[in-house]
């Protein structure tokens, strides 16, 4: 699985204690979030999206992301 | 205040005293250079080690020397469980959603583990039973307080440090 939520995270000016904190996960479950490591019960990939501000279509995909393509 | 409310109050702080001691385990970074995989592997053969040791020990040896490594392997067992931020012991209340599928994966590891080390044991043993005995009952085992003393801790500590275990060698917490 593809994740956006770094990019996203980052551009919310959120550190992945904030971000652990305000879904209400580890820090180390953002990591594997975040490098796409561990798939997401579709509950937290929604309040995932709600605190990113973003839809959670957004944030996962099973195809690269188009900018990943590109690099 | 009724002794309702009193023990409501009081059952609110022990919670909250788990909870903030659930934290402190899964977040304190102090013990982090027990979670590198090379410290994981190592505590685990280690725990193995004191654990096939302990009986040995005890036979030998006598009580005081088993139980001096049974300290060890307490020592032991419990830098392992720091090692993985004591996920393995820890209700569900307080593990997020990774954690816990995780821990679960361990538990079911752990349990093949040890359907495989206790079924290969007691095969062997029954074999060694028919080929080494000249005939049927013709064997006797003696159950020694060293010996029934040392069986007992090891088998205590496999069964308390395999989940542990299992989720130091998948280095996912």
């Amino acid at each position: 699985m593809y994740s956006r939520i770094e990019q996203c995270r980052v551009a919310a000016g959120l550190s992945r204690q904030d971000l652990a904190d305000a879904v209400g996960v580890h820090y180390q479950t953002v990591g594997y979030l975040e490098r796409g490591e561990y798939s997401p019960s579709l509950n937290l990939a929604l309040r995932l999206a709600a605190i990113l501000d973003t839809r959670v279509e957004e944030l996962f995909s099973l195809e690269p992301f188009p900018e990943e393509v590109a690099r | 205040m009724t002794l309702k409310q009193q023990w409501d109050a009081s059952r609110q702080r022990n919670e909250d005293a788990v909870a903030a001691h659930a934290d402190k385990l899964l977040n304190d970074r102090r013990w982090d250079r027990l979670r590198t995989r090379g410290a994981r592997v190592g505590l685990v053969v280690g725990f193995l080690a004191v654990l096939v040791a302990i009986p040995g020990v005890f036979v030998r040896f006598g009580s005081l020397a088993g139980l001096a490594v049974v300290m060890l392997g307490i020592a032991v067992w419990l830098a392992l469980r720091l090692s993985v931020r004591t996920i393995a012991d820890l209700p569900d209340d307080y593990l997020d959603e990774r954690q816990l599928a995780v821990r679960n994966a361990s538990y079911v590891s752990a349990y093949r583990w040890l359907a495989s080390v206790v079924s290969v044991v007691l095969s062997a043993g029954l074999v060694a039973f028919v080929v080494l005995g000249e005939g049927p009952d013709m064997w006797t085992v003696t159950l020694t307080w060293g010996l029934v003393s040392g069986v007992f801790w090891a088998m205590l500590g496999l069964l308390l440090g395999l989940p542990s275990m299992m989720l130091a060698l998948q280095d996912r917490v």
